[in-house]
């Protein structure tokens, strides 16, 4: 069998093999309560704390600066960091290492597994952020919730994949790619001028705000940002997404993962 | 015969710590103990020889080929790793089959091979109960199982008899020897000279990374006999009792110890010592209270074979 071949067949298997114990994972658990944050937030803010009439206010102060800035990457650290990390540190990746399949399926499956968890987490936030806003008055318009929901889908996938290339990196991944999300993302995207375009987060608002901005504007909080009409602003994540996937594939292939007896 | 091992100057280290020096050693198919005390490499030599790791310098050759990230060198191999680790979700009969199907088997092969080798090692009662409420001998099996599932040319397991009970080691042992007699090449590990010399005649001896010596076991023991024994003694006239040791044909060196009392006897015949000992030590009345012969343990037979 030919690496073409072997590859998605491997990978699928991974997959399936790993697909029931990450969605029963701890840190899958964890995602979940994480994952409720932004409704709740949602909740509070239209039921409780007078924000029943500016749902569209509440809608886009929770997507960018909850669900976008923080739900999605942490999340996505969360469940992509494991990967490979969580094998290497069970020990048990001698077995899959040791079989005849190219080891680039055994990263891809794993995180297509986390992935799988990690979008329904991330729709199922988003969707309920979405709904809660919308049943307030001046509600978010649908495409608006849409947006949101895309961008933290692709937000899941490149903070994940992310994460997962710098589990099989680093022996500490975690506290690297916390960091990397958490500090240097946040000061990047939320400081004035282009170095924002140096962020991910960058991209993802302006694949949820659209190119004129008109949403962000209600967000008086922050100076007004040019943003990428948002096909351009997913043709630069695919390519990341695309250069991650191989560096992550390239590296497994190459790295000798020492384990102790 | 044609090597199954070909390892030529092998050198891997761990940052600053020497896992493998210099090894130069080939293997002939069989069985063939692979022994050294803790620390030896041998755990290292494994983990290159199924392409875990890559030499940092040196050759290595496992059926002919280089083995780091070769699918079709791993199709033939079967590793049974020293960690005790499994997929703990699983049961023991699915945890072996999804490795085979790794290897391209389909489900139902999978799973008939996946019973039969559960079988094999003696798990079969309890090949449908989740791994983390096996024992660790049945985890030990458990991990040979996934190893020899497959059918492989050649089976390399680091210490599999490690955990196991009396009976589960004679079984192991057994299907060690089944394995060979259908073909199959087996390498163990072991820090225990008799475990790998009730299996097999060919043992290959590393230590400190290096290869100290190969062949059969009586080769190899007949080379350890050739080296002296040390026994430390402790007694209430040392010099007293050198003197009177002294004359004895396999005696071959005597040293008085910094510690008062103390004297190491350096002996060509060990059994021969112990039998004339207490006899000289009596008539010499030189007041003996301790005997210690560091000849027992592999570890103090590599000493005396590395100097």
């Amino acid at each position: 069998m030919n690496l073409f071949t072997a590859l998605p067949r491997a990978t699928w298997l991974i997959f399936r093999m790993h697909l029931a114990t990450t969605a029963t994972s701890r840190r899958a658990l964890a995602g979940i309560l994480f994952a409720a944050v932004a409704p709740l937030f949602a909740f509070l803010a239209v039921k409780v704390g007078g924000g029943g009439d500016m749902g569209e206010r509440v809608f886009m102060f929770l997507g960018v600066l909850v669900l976008l800035q923080v739900v999605a990457p942490a999340l996505g650290v969360f469940l992509g960091i494991g990967a490979i990390a969580d094998e290497t540190e069970a020990r048990t990746i001698t077995y899959p290492f040791t079989r005849p399949i190219p080891r680039a399926s055994v990263f891809l499956g794993r995180w297509l597994a986390s992935l799988l968890v990690l979008t329904v987490l991330l729709l199922s936030s988003g969707a309920a952020v979405g709904m809660i806003t919308m049943g307030a008055a001046d509600p978010p318009a649908v495409e608006a919730v849409q947006a949101l929901v895309g961008a933290t889908l692709v937000a899941g996938v490149l903070y994940s994949l992310g994460a997962a290339v710098i589990g099989i990196i680093f022996k500490r991944g975690q506290v690297i790619a916390l960091g990397y999300a958490f500090a240097f993302e946040v000061m990047l995207a939320n400081i004035p001028g282009s170095a924002q375009k140096l962020s991910l987060q960058f991209y993802l608002r302006s694949l949820f705000v659209g190119g004129d901005s008109a949403n962000w504007s209600s967000l008086d909080i922050f100076q007004r940002t040019e943003f990428l009409e948002p096909a351009a602003s997913a043709e630069r994540l695919l390519v990341t997404a695309v250069l991650l996937l191989a560096v992550g594939c390239f590296t497994v292939t190459r790295k000798q993962f020492v384990l102790s007896s | 015969m044609n090597s199954i091992i070909q390892a030529e100057n092998l050198g891997r280290w761990y940052g600053e710590v020497v896992g493998l020096g210099d090894l130069t050693v080939e293997i002939e198919p069989g069985i063939t103990g692979l022994v050294g005390p803790n620390g030896a490499g041998k755990s290292t030599f494994m983990k290159l020889m199924v392409g875990e790791l890559r030499p940092a310098r040196g050759q290595l050759a496992v059926l002919g080929e280089v083995p780091f990230g070769n699918r079709g060198l791993h199709r033939q191999l079967g590793f049974c790793p020293q960690q005790d680790a499994l997929y703990e979700h699983q049961t023991g009969r699915q945890f072996v089959r999804d490795l085979l199907r790794l290897g391209g088997w389909s489900r139902r092969e999978a799973d008939a091979l996946a019973v039969r080798a559960m079988e094999r090692v003696g798990l079969e009662d309890a090949m449908d109960r989740r791994v983390n409420g096996y024992s660790k001998g049945m985890r030990q099996r458990t991990r040979l199982a996934q190893a020899i599932a497959h059918g492989p040319r050649l089976v390399i397991a680091d210490e599999p008899l490690t955990g196991l009970d009396p009976i589960a080691r004679r079984q192991t042992l057994e299907l060690f020897r089944g394995l060979a007699e259908d073909g199959c090449s087996v390498i163990i590990s072991s820090h225990v000279l008799h475990e790998v010399e009730s299996l097999t005649e060919t043992m290959v001896l590393i230590h400190r990374g290096r290869l100290l010596a190969q062949g059969s076991v009586r080769e190899v023991r007949r080379l350890i006999s050739r080296h002296p024994s040390r026994v430390e003694l402790v007694a209430r006239d040392p010099r007293l009792l050198a003197t009177a040791l002294l004359p004895l044909e396999h005696v071959r060196t005597i040293k008085l110890g910094t510690d008062p009392g103390t004297l190491t006897v350096e002996t060509d015949d060990i059994a021969a010592f112990h039998s004339t000992f207490a006899g000289v030590a009596a008539a010499a009345g030189a007041g003996v209270s301790g005997f210690k012969s560091d000849d027992a343990s592999l570890e103090a037979v590599f000493d005396y074979l590395v100097g």
